[in-house]
């Protein structure tokens, strides 16, 4: 338990330092009373999601040629992109999103990185949440220095849905944890990983087969008398005639959706959060990744539900919200032999919300030509992740920038943020 | 596994699961879990491996 003393003192210690580099900042920036209403939402997809379904370039003459059996069918198409302009769309599990993206209220920035290019997940999820350049960079996360940088007086409030917070919340600023009943998120991954694990074990390998089948059969019967008592509406991966053969995933989108108007009630209370982080997992599609449907559209469906709800449930308070959507690292823009891809570098950033200033993309796209392609493999990086964040802190919350550039990320004075990003 | 998953999520924090499944399991760690604690998604993740682990199970 040494490193755990050690660690704690550590993180004392920079408080300590943040605040007295604070007291300073805290006074210049939060004039406007009516960034007091204002929301933010940065849900992080871990695992490296790929940009290239979620706003697959279909339009990219070198996309389908890449992507084989996985990419995602044209517009129109059954199963097909749906249309952003005439080279993206979005992933067809992505329906509520894109109903968002047709009011103007979705938008994509398709090749977007954090600093790290090691693509270790383990480190990128820190860069990307620790707003700093390398792995281990700061005991805190980007999210809690803004609040920190926002001022006490500022009265924003903060809450993660995990059962503890994520880096990006951690820091000198308490914020709120919760998750619901109280434990943890299921990991959808940790079955298939563990039955590999097992594959040798006489006891272990049965033992766990015989416990999975179990749930399973618990669970479709849950399912099955839940959507029975609740006549409860279709999740998007179940509209447009598509079939979704396990109750599991739908239950997923369901459930997901409930969170997100779960979330919403919380940031809507009288005094309620105004800032919150979201983890959404296994997005580390090695291998059999899938196309319109399968493993990864079934993550897609659940992200798009919860977005759906936390739509939903904000009702006119969406109006003054954002949400942004990040991922630690995209992935390889070729598929690989066993029909998923592996980590890769850039990947698509979803940035949502009635607040939202109208208009395409944002960043540049370096295309898939493969002159272009990064080290020749992956999404080339157009865009810093940290300049996406400091356009919104600055245009929606009204964080100073100066404060942006020495607190929230430091030594960033050189990335620009993104201009014009809310209206 | 679900409790391991709580308590992963809960305890992980920074700390790196290989190192930790070095320390605790030592040379009892084959080379095929220490691989797949190591390409886990997230630290968590990794901490749930380790836990759920054959040699650990059995320590």
């Amino acid at each position: 338990m040494k490193d755990m003393r050690l660690s704690r003192r550590q993180i004392f210690a920079r408080s300590l330092a943040l605040g007295i580099t604070l007291e300073f900042a805290g006074t210049q920036v939060f004039a406007d009373p009516l960034a007091a209403k204002r929301k933010l939402v940065v849900i992080i997809c871990r695992g490296g999601q790929d940009g290239l379904s979620v706003s697959p370039p279909v339009g990219d003459p070198a996309y389908a040629g890449l992507r084989g059996a996985i990419a995602i069918p044209g517009f129109g198409e059954p199963g097909g992109a749906l249309k952003l302009d005439g080279t993206f769309g979005l992933h067809p599990a992505l329906s509520a999103t894109y109903a968002l993206a047709m009011k103007g209220e979705a938008r994509i920035a398709p090749a977007i990185a954090t600093p790290d290019r090691e693509r270790s997940h383990f480190e990128a999820q820190d860069v990307l949440e620790n707003g700093g350049t390398v792995a281990y960079g700061a005991a805190s996360g980007w999210l809690n220095r803004t609040l920190t940088a926002m001022g006490p007086q500022s009265g924003v409030k903060a809450i993660s849905v995990a059962a503890t917070a994520p880096l990006i919340l951690r820091g000198p600023v308490e914020t709120a944890s919760w998750s619901p009943g109280g434990g943890a998120e299921p990991d959808h991954r940790l079955p298939s990983i563990l039955q590999d694990l097992y594959a040798n074990d006489p006891i272990l390998g049965p033992a766990l087969a015989t416990g999975l089948a179990t749930q399973g059969m618990a669970r479709s019967a849950s399912a099955l008398v839940n959507s029975e008592i609740a006549g409860e509406t279709p999740a998007p991966d179940m509209m447009n005639g598509t079939s979704s053969p396990a109750p599991a995933p739908r239950q997923g989108a369901a459930e997901a959706r409930k969170l997100g108007l779960t979330l919403a009630a919380f940031m809507t209370a009288p005094g309620g959060k105004q800032v919150a982080a979201v983890s959404v997992e296994n997005f580390d599609t090695h291998a059999n990744q899938g196309s319109s449907q399968g493993q990864l559209a079934t993550r897609l469906a659940y992200l798009d539900a919860f977005i759906d709800g936390l739509h939903t449930g904000l009702g006119p308070a969406w109006a003054d919200t954002v949400v942004v959507t990040a991922t630690e690292f995209g992935r390889t823009a070729r598929v690989n032999g066993t029909r998923g891809t592996d980590h890769g570098t850039a990947s698509t950033a979803l940035v949502l919300g009635g607040a939202l200033r109208h208009g395409g993309i944002i960043g540049d796209w370096p295309t898939l030509q493969t002159a272009r392609l990064f080290e020749n493999r992956d999404t080339a990086p157009t865009l810093d992740m940290r300049g996406l964040f400091k356009g919104v802190l600055r245009d929606h919350l009204g964080v100073d920038r100066a404060a942006l550039d020495t607190v929230v990320f430091p030594g960033s004075a050189t990335i620009t943020s993104v201009a014009n990003i809310t209206a | 596994m679900a409790w391991s998953e709580t308590f992963a999520q809960t305890a992980v924090g920074e700390r790196d699961p290989v190192t930790l499944a070095r320390n605790a399991l030592g040379a009892r760690l084959t080379p095929l879990a220490a691989k797949t604690i190591a390409r886990a998604e997230t630290r968590a993740e990794g901490l749930s491996i380790l836990l759920m682990s054959p040699e650990f199970q059995r320590r």
